[in-house]
């Protein structure tokens, strides 16, 4: 459970015991420090300082907010599901500070070669995310399970680089978003099936094949689909604006609408 | 302190569920009581196993017409080699079950082979009860009735046994009547636990009143605790001899009861509402019932207790590791300072509390003395314990902890 009140804190709990003991149990005293805004900062200036770079001093760079305060409002409802997977909000959260910064840099993470963009993609999206992460972990990253959720989380940033890599591929460079949509869906659940299954199958072999396969394709198709929901806010962004429409093409490597630079020689006067 | 044996044992006879308070007596030797057991089958499971399956495609040298289909064919392990394993074929989409009952690879000739799941079960598990299984051992042929359940989600057909039968006897032992039965460890085969026997299996030990109560052998009541040829139990300590010999080949127990001269040590017991105690220790396996204050036990070293506490109907049961490994109790027999166990109740509902980065985190814990673990026996899951945190006097957080 978050908290946002510090200082001495008593806990109590209760439960129903019949004649085995009191109902409610003696406070437990826990002393709560409440923990510095200051990393829970980071991200959000991170991004403000991305705005300054010269190809985003544009009005509509700003826009950005929308797609990141959508998804971080999603990570603050009322818990939609339990407790024990609350970690994966963490890496939502963590992940769209990636993509936003991966789509403020798309000018400069472009390359000739499409396998090159991947390389620059990759490697920006999963240190932006990282930073993100670690800010929101406090002081708690080096422990065993945040750890784990970091390798879940680079997980996503390669699943992510790799279907706006493929994706861009498939549709022959050229931009089309109803089509575009489609297949990023499918790819990233392609990417995590199979990023996912060697583990499963080692998870097969040590069980002796006890586990069901429905065991690995529900919760994999899950995960796949809510890295799509988090994408899904960037895409919306850049069909609906030029500035970020032309982002996307540049991470997907597909063509540009700047008109093509004519030799001189061509110009007549 | 020795005191002689005062026995009388009423053999086991084969009673329906519920039992028969009449039966064949046994007249005792001299030390010795010897309690015939007999086989009984209950309504419910008293102990699961897995089923370790082996497919194969090959088809078997005679089986029923079946349909290709939604066909699983295969071997079912059990024991340590291949004289007890049965071969079977499970044809999914018509819900049958046929078992080589008789091991010849013909599944044309077992009448009693062919169970249907009655029902209008999923493809991918289905469950097929009463079936009545026999297997080779040493102790001689053992009879297990069961309730099978096969799945098969796409990968390896798995499956688990639920037994419903034991073998079961009435004792008296110093004026108290005793329920005492044996259910058998059945390995399956390839992994894990490859034996079929009794003496790595569990004892079923329980006053005679509580014959007609459910029980098993997983559920923390701790009417059965595991096999062991040394046990103290009623305040004396007794040597448990299983016979299984007979002149047909069949498993017909019987449990020798003979009284042991014991040293015994003074164990000092901090909590209350104890019903039943299991203390596995290196000379005898104590079971004490009711135990208050300052009781007599085996001198020894003792581990690992067991618990289960009631009061007013409601019973809960020590978690599975209770003490840290190394913790042990000592009993001497001098006679000097008793040896103590901080163990029982009252119950205190409790929290572990961590910090998790930004989350506090919040483990319900259930203590009773010394610090150890419970869970209540009949834990209604619609009523999850709650939490409530305070700063000072004001509530500032308040929430119900999640199963898990």
């Amino acid at each position: 459970m978050p908290l946002t009140a510090g200082g001495p804190l008593k806990i109590v709990t209760s439960s129903d015991l019949g004649p085995l003991g009191f109902k409610d149990g003696s406070p437990v005293a826990f002393t709560w420090v409440l923990p510095s805004i200051a990393p829970l900062l980071l991200p959000w200036l991170v991004i403000l300082g991305l705005l300054a770079l010269k190809p985003n001093r544009r009005p509509a760079a700003w826009l950005i907010w929308l797609p990141l305060t959508a998804v971080m409002a999603l990570t603050l409802l009322p818990p939609i599901m339990p407790a024990s997977a609350s970690f994966l909000l963490d890496a939502i959260a963590a992940l769209a500070f990636g993509l936003a910064a991966v789509w403020l840099l798309s000018n400069y993470l472009r390359r000739a070669h499409r396998l090159l963009t991947f390389f620059c993609v990759l490697p920006t999206l999963a240190a932006f995310s990282a930073l993100a992460f670690v800010a929101r972990q406090g002081g708690s990253w080096l422990e065993v399970e945040t750890l784990q959720i970091g390798i879940f989380l680079a997980v996503g940033a390669l699943a992510s680089t790799i279907a706006l890599s493929l994706g861009g591929w498939i549709c022959r460079s050229r931009y089309r978003p109803l089509g575009i949509y489609p297949w990023l869906f499918a790819l990233l659940a392609m990417a995590w099936l199979l990023m996912s299954a060697p583990f499963f199958l080692f998870a097969v072999l040590a069980s002796g094949g006890q586990i069901p396969w429905s065991e690995f394709f529900t919760p994999v198709l899950a995960v796949a689909a809510g890295n799509f929901v988090l994408l899904f806010p960037f895409l919306i962004l850049s069909s609906s604006c030029a500035f970020f429409r032309e982002r996307l093409k540049a991470l997907l490597n597909v063509k540009l609408d700047i008109p093509p630079q004519l030799p001189a020689t061509s110009l007549k006067t | 302190m020795f005191r002689a044996a005062i026995l009388t044992v009423f053999a086991g006879v084969a009673m329906l569920s519920g039992g028969s308070d009449f039966g064949p007596v046994v007249s005792p030797t001299k030390d010795t009581v010897t309690a015939t057991l007999s086989y009984q089958e209950t309504g419910q499971s008293v102990i699961n196993w897995s089923l370790y399956v082996t497919p194969q495609t090959t088809p078997f040298k005679k089986e029923p017409p079946v349909s290709p289909s939604h066909l699983v064919r295969g071997v079912l392990n059990f024991g340590d080699g291949p004289s007890n394993a049965i071969p079977f074929l499970w044809q999914r989409d018509a819900g049958k079950l046929f078992l080589d009952l008789n091991r010849n690879q013909d599944l044309t000739d077992d009448p009693a082979g062919a169970f249907s799941t009655g029902l209008r079960a999923p493809l991918s598990y289905q469950t097929f009860t009463n079936v009545h299984l026999a297997f080779n051992t040493a102790q001689g042929r053992i009879q297990v009735s069961a309730d099978l359940n096969f799945w098969d989600y796409g990968d390896r057909p798995g499956g688990s046994m639920s037994v419903r039968s034991y073998w079961q006897g009435k004792v008296t032992l110093q004026g108290q009547d005793w329920q005492v039965g044996v259910i058998p460890t059945i390995g399956s085969g390839i992994k894990g636990n490859k034996n079929i026997s009794i003496e790595t299996g569990h004892l079923l030990l329980r006053p005679w009143e509580n014959r007609e109560q459910a029980f098993n052998a997983y559920g923390g009541s701790l009417d059965t605790v595991p096999f062991s040829q040394k046990l103290f139990f009623g305040g004396h300590a007794y040597q448990l001899n299983l016979q299984t010999g007979s002149a047909d080949g069949e498993f017909r127990p019987a449990l020798d009861f003979l009284e042991q001269p014991a040293a015994l040590g003074d164990l000092k017991i901090t909590g209350k509402y104890i019903k039943r105690l299991m203390l596995p220790g290196n000379n005898y396996l104590a079971i004490l019932d009711h135990p208050a204050g300052t009781v007599k036990v085996p001198a020894g070293n003792y581990k690992q207790p067991s618990v289960l506490l009631e009061k007013g109907g409601i019973e809960a049961s020590s978690t599975a590791d209770p003490w840290q490994s190394d913790t042990k109790i000592v009993v001497t027999a001098d006679g000097k300072v008793p040896a103590v166990l901080d163990l029982g109740g009252p119950l205190t509902n409790s929290v572990a509390v961590a910090r998790h980065g930004r989350d506090l985190r919040l483990d319900y814990r259930l203590i009773g003395a010394g610090g150890v673990t419970y869970q209540l026996v009949a834990q209604d899951r619609s009523q999850p314990p709650e939490f409530a945190v305070y700063r000072g006097d004001k509530q500032i957080a308040s929430g119900k902890f999640e199963f898990g």
